[in-house]
């Protein structure tokens, strides 16, 4: 099958008076039409610099200093600001965080969701106006014509986050990116938009990007999972696989340090992961999450592991095949990495 | 502890606007009550009348068989609240030694060298170093701030915290962090805690009794681990249907 969106060796570099910081380093994946891509990490590690240089959208103290970003064939570094404008919306939506900040507060909620259908689709006001009604009701709004009179305050963080869903979606995008869609909602609330989400990306056929750090969502509707550590990938593969094996001890120990409701588990006590994302400001030499890792050895100190090749892709040296040839130490640290996993 | 017959209303305009309406419950000695609900049901508004930092309309706290009374430094001594967000609670002109010693001015005598005596023997409590000190609050991540928040809501040994949200601002590996250390602290010292939050999860990690609140009244509070097993009212099997698992 051929691809949606191709991210290829992508470095995003922010440079902020005299500091360096490396947040996107080495990053490769694929989207495929209809899949769902979830991009996991604690923050500071790079997931929305990752979203935003898809889009275009990174500030100007950020630099994209490798690799390219294709889209069906575009290569989205190398257009022009007007030629990305195209496909910015109208090709790939995109939903931002927190719903109380992203929408204008002086704007009708209606004039919102037109400025995206004039901007690609229509010029007509009449059929801007029944589009909108329709993507409203669409997104589960009850009272279209009342709400496309509305101002965003008079709307819960819910409806205003269905207004930012609608508003991505209006004008049929093949890829929409959603970034922390449901972070600042309640659980009730998460669930209805995580399962609106569901039905848009069915009903439109649209492949969808989904940036988080909740675990729990990444299992509910993701097909594929990307576990980033400071910039870089560390381990990608299919959702069930990671959640039920994850090979990295880090997405081991971001898994363990969540509270399940897990009825047959008697109170166990949660693991956090001790330490802090370090920061880097050029290319390393060894493995980013060795100094909080219950299983380093001497090799993650001295050299980067590679992503192994395998359908569940790991960034460490348990699994990279240039270490496996030597076992000696080899088998006590996959003790270690048992009692830890236990 | 027990709370009886709280209220409290808004005036919007000329209407009044009741927020919590009539609520009542007790918590045991060092234990825990968790106290869920969507956003507006009125959660932290009640914190916030059950320390008077909202004028109630009528009701009152009972402590120890004791009516508190926070117009006296006495009562107001006892219990202390946690705030959500580690990023607005703390003053960000002030070093951590100034945040820190603040409730000792307000509330003791204490010599300055007994101060610093007592911030040392918190910080090493909340497992923080000790050159913290004259850091700004800016310098801290996000843990850090919430246990440095703790650390001084902690400062006067009060009895009960009442902690209102304190990890949904938080990552999840650093979440873990602080709901092991507020465990850890509640064995230690005998605290009894109202603990806020809208993750059920939670809630269960920490929690011994559950109470379950909807528009300003609770509708449901039971023991957690039959909470989950026959939830009654239907706003409570809503909650638990939309909660996500991850195996």
């Amino acid at each position: 099958m051929k691809y949606l969106l191709n991210v290829k060796n992508l470095s995003v570099e922010f440079n902020r008076r005299d500091d360096r910081i490396l947040a996107v380093r080495d990053v490769s994946f694929e989207v495929f039409p209809n899949e769902t891509v979830a991009i996991v990490g604690e923050s500071g590690c790079g997931k929305s610099a990752l979203a935003k240089s898809i889009l275009g959208l990174l500030p100007e103290t950020a630099k994209i200093i490798n690799g390219s970003i294709s889209y069906d064939d575009n290569d989205l570094l190398s257009l022009k600001e007007i030629s990305l404008r195209s496909i910015r919306g109208k090709e790939i939506g995109m939903v931002f965080q927190d719903p109380f900040l992203s929408l204008n507060p002086t704007m009708k909620i209606g004039q919102q969701i037109c400025e995206a259908l004039f901007a690609h689709r229509v010029s007509s006001v009449k059929y801007a106006k029944s589009i909108c009604y329709k993507i409203l009701s669409e997104v589960r709004i009850k009272n279209p014509e009342a709400v496309f009179e509305m101002y965003p305050h008079q709307l819960s963080g819910g409806m205003k986050q269905r207004i930012l869903i609608a508003i991505a979606v209006v004008c049929k995008p093949k890829l929409l990116i959603a970034d922390e869609p449901t972070t600042a909602l309640d659980v009730t609330v998460q669930t209805q938009i995580l399962k609106l989400l569901k039905d848009l990306q069915k009903g439109y056929n649209m492949s969808m990007l989904l940036i988080t750090h909740d675990m729990t969502v990444v299992a509910d509707i993701c097909d594929k999972m990307i576990v980033m550590y400071a910039g870089e990938i560390v381990e990608m593969g299919k959702t069930q696989d990671i959640i039920n094996s994850p090979k990295h001890p880090y997405t081991r120990m971001l898994l363990d340090s969540v509270p399940t409701l897990d009825k047959h588990k008697v109170f166990n006590r949660l693991k956090p992961i001790d330490g802090f994302l370090p920061i880097i400001d050029s290319p390393i030499s060894y493995c980013s999450f060795a100094q909080r890792c219950p299983s380093a050895m001497q090799i993650c100190a001295r050299k980067r592991p590679n992503l192994t090749k395998d359908k569940q892709c790991t960034r460490c040296w348990l699994y990279d095949k240039r270490k496996s040839s030597k076992k000696p130490d080899g088998s006590q640290i996959t003790q270690e990495v048992v009692q830890a996993g236990k | 502890m027990e709370v009886k017959s709280l209220r409290k209303s808004f005036k919007l305009g000329n209407n009044k606007v009741n927020i919590v309406k009539d609520v009542s419950f007790s918590i045991e000695h060092a234990s825990t009550l968790g106290l869920v609900g969507e956003s507006g049901s009125g959660k932290s508004t009640l914190a916030k009348t059950i320390l008077n930092l909202h004028e109630r309309d009528s009701g009152s706290v009972f402590f120890e068989g004791k009516e508190l009374l926070f117009d006296k430094l006495e009562d107001r001594k006892k219990v202390q609240i946690v705030f959500q967000d580690p990023f607005a609670s703390l003053d960000p002109k002030m070093t951590i030694f100034d945040i820190l010693s603040e409730p000792f001015f307000i509330h003791t005598n204490y010599s300055k060298d007994k101060i610093s005596q007592e911030i040392i023997k918190l910080l090493n409590e909340l497992r923080l170093p000790a050159n913290i000190l004259y850091q700004m609050p800016h310098e801290f991540s996000g843990g850090q701030r919430q246990r440095i928040a703790i650390a001084r809501s902690l400062a006067l040994k009060p009895k009960f915290l009442i902690l209102d949200e304190p990890v949904s601002a938080l990552d999840v590996s650093v979440q873990a962090q602080i709901l092991n250390l507020l465990i850890d602290l509640q064995k230690k010292y005998q605290l009894t805690y109202l603990f806020i939050a809208h993750d059920l999860a939670v809630v269960k990690y920490v929690a011994d009794k559950i109470a379950v609140m909807k528009d300003g009244e609770i509708v449901e509070i039971k023991k957690s681990d039959k909470l989950f097993e026959k939830p009654e009212h239907p706003y409570t099997k809503k909650l638990l249907s939309s909660m996500l698992f991850l195996r």
